[in-house]
């Protein structure tokens, strides 16, 4: 057991690792979550207003209806009437929607729209910002259409009798009501996210922590002075991996509990059948790292290299495993290689819990072959330790025969 | 008296290269024996061999009269070893580097708590207990890395050159230590390529050239093994081609050499070969600066044995 206890010894005495790859990219990934917990629910909508300014060369009627009309939907900023001035109202956000009526626009409107002349256009800019500007652009059209189509029916209809028409009709709004969705597993996004985002934490502090543990038993003189001792290699090769073991277990259980403890409300909204597939999943992932830790002490990694590689592939499984972009938007090639990470195979199985109903054997069903893809894949790395460490053995580098060959 | 340990016939070969040519080696219980010889000569080989650290091609090889082989625990269990290079955990303390390495053999723990401390006071790191390696000098961390191989007191330890790169002071309270670990009981095999240390502590001696034993014996048996008996240095301004064949001719006188500065002259044992080569000088009225008789060493052994220097 002496081995057992050092080796967690060593983990401990790097409380830095620790720290920054199991705490703070925890809470990185806590941060990134609660932006996906849906807003209290209020029962009520309310559009979104926008400032915006109308620029009235024509001073008509017209013109100033549609001032008007906007500003009952947005907040009207005054901006000169200068090309500058116009261009730095837009750029620099002072307005998100700047709609010019050029003059003689209301005479040129109602011939067009009368059936003589071709309609006049107005100039529009939106922020690159703000979609709320191209809605505003749209409802815009929408109120010179009524007042187009009220001056057609009514040949004799002044222009202030087609704008007070087209006022009137566009009182009409539909109503909106806010309606809590039907699946309950959508409030389940922000812990899933948070699980999918963890997978990045759990490797790099997996991979360094167990790396550096490991790589201390096998730095070359402290494993030959271990080998001639009277512990067997076995016993203590189950030791170094039994403290792995706990060290994964505990930084699985630290990120999985502060997720739970942040995203309560939103694991909660997980059926208890999904809820376990998503945290087993998420166990069966980080056995990955601890693999990978195992490979890098047999092959007697430095320090820095398991710094390196736990960054390097947390982050490059991560990504390719879709858990930061979704695997959809990647190109096709990059999607064929996805399949060969095992976060692509985390993500499937949490995908399918955010999708579940209440049936959760169907679920587990489906998500047993991703499981049975992440063992393997912890499994495979492993034997590739087993048979790595015992080239090594021999190796010039680990003071093998052929580093005593080579010292002659 | 059994031999503790026993080599019969040890061949190992790295490809071409004969790194161990039919090595034959017996220790008695309680003597320090050391192996001797220069860089590259198989001490190295021959005890990772013995220490099942290193596979061989032939050959027996017996501690403590039964056969050594990788999984025999309960030999393993009275064996130290000193490794040449320092071999420790860089996050562990003294006290707890040498309490894993302790443990690795005595799974007691109120045992070797009381262990430990003897190991600690044993090398005088009292003061530096709590602290990691970084920390400690190099001098220190050769005594640490004793401390770590012979906490758990062992029957049979090995020290494969433990002085290297070490301070004086170190070097001198680690043979004191070796020493006293003999004294109570312990077998200690030890190689060097330090020919002082080994005649300093050991009783019996092995010089190793090319994987092979060339000669066997105490130190008074080793030198007794080669004609010099000793070497006369006189320091002498001028020396006639006459005078010199006239001490060349004494009887005992092997071989002189001179320099302009420094005449040596190399004798076989012999009652009053000081006293002829000063009456020789004193003819010439040659007048001599210091003059000193100096025994036999190691290296005249190993140089009239295999004719070249030790240090090679």
């Amino acid at each position: 057991m002496q081995a057992f206890k050092t080796a967690l010894g060593v983990c401990l005495r790097h409380p830095v690792y620790l720290i920054v790859y199991v705490g703070l990219l925890s809470l990185m990934g806590l941060f990134m979550g609660q932006s996906l917990v849906a807003a209290p629910d209020e029962g009520e909508f309310s559009a979104a207003r926008i400032p915006f300014t109308v620029v009235d060369r024509d001073d008509s009627r017209l013109s100033r209806a549609i001032g008007e009309f906007l500003a009952a939907r947005g907040e009207w900023v005054e901006v000169a009437d200068e090309q500058r001035a116009l261009q730095d109202a837009v750029a620099t956000g002072q307005v998100d929607y700047l709609l010019i009526v050029p003059e003689g626009f209301e005479e040129d409107f109602m011939a067009a729209a009368r059936g003589s002349g071709v309609a006049p256009q107005l100039e529009s800019v939106f922020s690159f910002q703000s979609s709320s500007a191209m809605l505003a652009d749209t409802q815009v059209n929408q109120y010179l259409r009524l007042v187009g189509v009220t001056a057609a029916l009514d040949l004799g209809a002044s222009a202030a009798q087609a704008i007070a028409s087209a006022n009137e009709a566009a009182q009409e709004s539909a109503s909106v009501q806010v309606v809590n969705p039907p699946q309950l597993a959508v409030g389940a996004d922000a812990f899933l996210f948070y699980l999918m985002w963890g997978s990045y934490p759990l490797t790099a502090a997996i991979v360094v922590s167990v790396g550096l543990l490991m790589g201390a038993f096998s730095r070359v003189d402290v494993r030959r002075r271990v080998l001639v001792s009277p512990v067997s290699a076995l016993s203590l090769g189950m030791q170094k991996v039994a403290a792995g073991f706990v060290v994964t277990v505990a930084v699985w259980a630290f990120i999985i509990g502060l997720g739970l403890a942040a995203f309560r409300g939103s694991a909660a909204c997980l059926p208890p059948g999904a809820l376990a597939l998503a945290l087993i999943a998420t166990f069966l992932y980080a056995l990955t790292p601890l693999a990978i830790a195992f490979l890098l002490g047999q092959l007697g990694a430095s320090e820095m290299v398991s710094n390196a590689v736990g960054n390097i592939v947390g982050m490059v499984f991560t990504f390719l495993g879709g858990a930061w972009v979704s695997i959809s938007l990647l190109p096709a090639s990059v999607q064929a290689v996805a399949s060969f990470t095992p976060v692509y195979w985390l993500t499937n199985v949490l995908s399918s819990c955010s999708e579940a109903g209440g049936a959760t054997d169907a679920l587990w069903a489906s998500a047993l072959p991703s499981l049975g893809v992440l063992a393997l894949f912890a499994v495979a790395i492993f034997v590739a330790a087993l048979v790595g460490g015992r080239l090594r053995l021999q190796s010039s580098q680990a003071g093998g025969n052929a580093a005593a060959a080579r010292s002659r | 008296m059994s031999a503790i340990v026993e080599v019969n016939n040890l061949v190992k070969r790295y490809g071409d290269v004969m790194a161990l040519d039919h090595f034959d080696l017996t220790i008695q219980p309680g003597e320090v024996f050391g192996l001797l010889g220069p860089n590259g000569s198989g001490k190295t080989t021959a005890i990772n061999c013995i220490l099942q650290l290193l596979t061989y091609d032939k050959g027996i090889i017996q501690l403590f009269g039964q056969p050594m082989t990788p999984t025999a625990y309960q030999l393993k269990r009275k064996i130290g070893v000193v490794p040449q290079n320092v071999a420790l955990f860089e996050e562990l303390t003294v006290q707890e580097n040498i309490d894993f390495f302790c443990a690795l053999y005595v799974a007691d723990r109120k045992e070797r708590r009381r262990l430990v401390e003897e190991a600690i006071s044993f090398v005088g790191l009292e003061d530096y207990r709590k602290f990691r390696p970084r920390k400690l000098s190099g001098g220190l961390l050769r005594r640490l890395n004793i401390a770590c191989g012979i906490a758990h007191c062992p029957s049979l330890a090995f020290f494969d050159e433990p002085t290297v790169a070490v301070d004086p002071q170190s070097r001198n309270a680690i043979l004191e230590g070796i020493r006293l670990m003999n004294e109570r009981g312990c077998t200690v095999v030890y190689t060097s390529h330090y020919m002082e240390e080994v005649e300093e502590i050991c009783s019996r001696i092995m010089i190793m050239d090319r994987g092979r034993a060339v000669a066997v014996g105490t130190n008074a048996e080793l030198k007794a093994m080669v004609g010099t008996g000793e070497r006369i240095r006189a320091e002498v301004a001028l020396l006639p081609d006459e005078v010199r064949r006239r001490i060349a001719s004494l009887p005992h006188v092997r071989r002189i050499d001179y320099d302009g500065e420094l005449l040596s002259v190399h004798c076989e044992q012999g009652a009053h070969n000081v006293g002829d080569v000063l009456g020789v000088l004193a003819d010439a009225s040659i007048a001599v600066g210091r003059l000193y008789s100096e025994p036999p060493t190691l290296n005249d052994v190993f140089l009239e044995i295999t004719g070249k220097q030790l240090r090679d």
